[in-house]
C-alpha cells in the first residue's frame, strides 16, 4: 500500500493572481483597491492584466483600450513595466526553489512544482502550499492560487477553480467526481475551436470525453485523439521539467515583435522598425551561438488580421543586417491593403555552435563590427550603439515575450 | 497626476546585509522622508545593475533608481 502511495505524484500548480496588476498595486499604494489595468502602452495595445476590482466591471485580458474604457469608464491604466515583472518572477522562482528543485516555469506568472517525496522533509503538499502562499504574501505582498493534484493537468485545473487566493486539492479518489460534469473547455489545452468540434460530436463534459473511445476520437482528431481521451479521464504523464533541463532544450526559432505606437503604412518607417527588430533578433542569435537560415516577417493590419511571409536563405545568418536585408525584400513584395498595427521578425532553421570563420575582408570587417557593437551594448545597455537610422526617432519599450524565462536563451 | 522627472538627486540610504534602503531624498531645497518602501526590483543596463524603489512619504509616490556602476541616484517620476 505504501509503495502504491509513493507512485502517486504530488504536483502543485501556482498561478499568481492578476500578476502584472497586483505588482503595480503593490508598487503604487494609490492604486490599491481600485479598478485598474496594465496595458501594453497607453491608448494603444490591449489590456494585459486587469485588477480584480476592474474584473468586477467586466474588464478582461485582451480587451482593447476602447472596450475596457466602455466596460469601466473610471478605469485607471498603467503602462506595462516588464523589468518589474521579470524581476518579481525571478524572486518568486527563488521562493519556489526553496521547497523543491523540480520547478517548471509555465509562463511568467505560473509554475508547476513537483513535491513528491518532500513530505518527511517539509510536510504534506497542502502544508507546502500554505507555506508558499504565506512566503509570497510576506515577501512580495502578492496572492496566488494553488492547485494540488497527482498530475500537471489536474493541478492546473485546481488552481483555476478558486481565484483569487485559492487552494484546491484534487486527490486521486476525487478525480472522477470533479471531471464528470466539468465542461471540456475548462481543461488546459482544449481551446474554443476544439470545444466546438467536440460539441458537434455531442461531447460537452470531461465525463463524456473520458467515456468516448480513443478510436472514435482518433478518427476525428488524428494522433491527439488518445491524448484527448486521457484528458477526459484526468490522465497526464507529463513530467515537471525543471529550469535547468528547459535551458538545455534548443530553441526552434528566435523572434521579436512590436505593436506600433500608431498604425502605419509608410514603408520607410516600417523598414526602420524591421531594422530595429532584426538587430534585436541578431543579438539574441549571437548570444545563444545560433545561426538561422529562414527569416519570417509577421504583419498585423489595423483590423487585427495577421499574416506572415517567410524566406529560406542560402546561408544561415545571425547578423541584424543580413536578417534586415532579407525581411526588407519580403516587405517590399507585399502590397499593403491597410495600415499596419504590429510588425514581427523571426529567424528559424536554427543551428548552434556552427560557425564559418569569415574568409574575405568585407565579411571579416562586418563580423568585427558586430562583435565590437555587441561588446559596447553588453557593457552600456541595448542600443547604446546602433545604426544611424535608429538613433533619432524612438526607443521602443522592452516587452515580455510569452517565451521569456529568467535564465538561458529566452532571458532577453 | 504623474510627473516625469528623471533627474539626479541626493539620497540618504542605509546599506546593510547586502540590501540598500533609501531613508530620505532631497529635491531642490525640499527633503522627503520615505515612510514606506512600497516595492523594489532590479534591472540591468549593460553591466550596471539598476535598483528601483517605489517609495512614499505619505503624500506622494516616488520612483527612485540607484545605478551600481555610476553610484548615482535618480528620481524617475513622482505622483501625488
Amino acid at each position: 500500500m505504501q509503495r502504491a502511495d509513493c507512485r502517486i505524484r504530488k504536483i502543485l500548480h501556482i498561478d499568481m493572481n492578476a500578476f502584472f496588476a497586483s505588482v503595480e498595486q503593490r508598487a503604487n499604494p494609490s492604486l490599491r483597491g481600485k479598478a485598474m489595468a496594465v496595458i501594453g502602452s497607453l491608448h494603444r495595445g490591449v489590456i494585459l492584466s486587469p485588477s480584480y476590482e476592474a474584473r468586477a466591471f467586466g474588464v478582461k485580458t485582451g480587451m482593447t483600450y476602447g472596450e475596457a474604457m466602455r466596460a469601466c469608464p473610471g478605469l485607471l491604466l498603467v503602462p506595462a513595466d516588464p523589468s518589474k515583472y521579470s524581476h518579481t518572477c525571478e524572486e518568486l522562482l527563488g521562493i519556489w526553489k526553496d521547497f523543491t528543485p523540480l520547478v517548471e516555469l509555465f509562463s511568467i506568472d505560473e509554475a508547476f512544482l513537483d513535491v513528491t517525496g518532500c513530505e518527511r522533509l517539509i510536510g504534506d503538499p497542502v502544508q507546502i502550499a500554505v507555506r508558499i502562499k504565506e512566503r509570497i504574501w510576506r515577501e512580495k505582498g502578492l496572492t496566488c492560487s494553488i492547485g494540488i493534484a497527482p498530475n500537471k493537468l489536474l493541478a492546473k485545473l485546481g488552481s483555476d477553480m478558486q481565484k483569487p487566493d485559492g487552494l484546491v486539492l484534487i486527490s486521486p479518489e476525487d478525480v472522477a467526481d470533479v471531471l464528470e460534469d466539468l465542461s471540456v473547455k475548462e481543461i488546459c489545452g482544449i481551446g474554443p475551436s476544439l470545444t466546438q468540434r467536440l460539441a458537434a460530436m455531442g461531447i460537452r463534459t470531461c465525463g463524456e470525453l473520458g467515456r468516448t473511445t480513443a478510436r472514435t476520437l482518433t478518427a476525428q482528431f488524428g494522433i491527439v485523439g488518445e491524448r484527448l481521451r486521457d484528458m477526459g479521464l484526468g490522465i497526464d504523464h507529463d513530467p515537471v521539467v525543471p529550469m535547468a533541463r528547459q535551458r538545455e532544450e534548443e530553441s526552434k526559432s528566435i523572434g521579436h515583435s512590436m505593436t506600433l505606437t500608431e498604425d502605419c503604412a509608410d514603408i520607410e518607417m516600417l523598414e526602420r522598425h524591421v531594422l530595429q527588430l532584426s538587430e534585436k533578433v541578431g543579438r539574441r542569435l549571437r548570444r545563444g551561438s545560433y545561426h538561422g537560415d529562414t527569416v519570417c516577417l509577421t504583419l498585423r493590419y489595423a483590423d487585427f488580421k495577421t499574416f506572415t511571409r517567410q524566406r529560406r536563405l542560402r546561408h544561415a545568418v545571425n547578423h541584424g543586417l543580413d536578417i534586415y536585408a532579407a525581411i526588407r525584400d519580403l516587405l517590399r513584395d507585399i502590397r499593403l491593403a491597410q495600415t499596419i498595427r504590429l510588425v514581427g521578425v523571426s529567424v528559424s532553421g536554427l543551428t548552434r555552435n556552427v560557425e564559418q570563420i569569415p574568409l574575405f575582408g568585407e565579411e571579416r570587417k562586418r563580423t568585427f563590427v558586430a562583435e565590437a557593437m555587441d561588446d559596447i551594448n553588453d557593457r552600456y545597455g541595448e542600443f547604446t550603439i546602433t545604426w544611424g537610422t535608429l538613433m533619432d526617432r524612438y526607443r521602443h519599450e522592452r516587452v515580455i515575450s510569452p517565451a521569456w524565462r529568467p535564465e538561458g536563451d529566452r532571458q532577453y | 497626476m504623474l510627473l516625469d522627472l528623471d533627474e539626479p538627486i541626493s539620497v540618504g540610504a542605509v546599506f546593510s546585509r547586502g540590501l540598500v534602503r533609501p531613508v530620505w531624498f532631497s529635491r531642490g531645497k525640499r527633503q522627503f522622508r520615505n515612510n514606506e518602501i512600497a516595492y523594489t526590483w532590479k534591472s540591468r543596463e549593460g553591466n550596471a545593475c539598476i535598483h528601483h524603489f517605489s517609495v512614499t512619504d505619505g503624500n506622494g509616490v516616488y520612483l527612485l533608481q540607484f545605478n551600481t556602476a555610476s553610484l548615482v541616484w535618480r528620481i524617475v517620476n513622482a505622483e501625488g
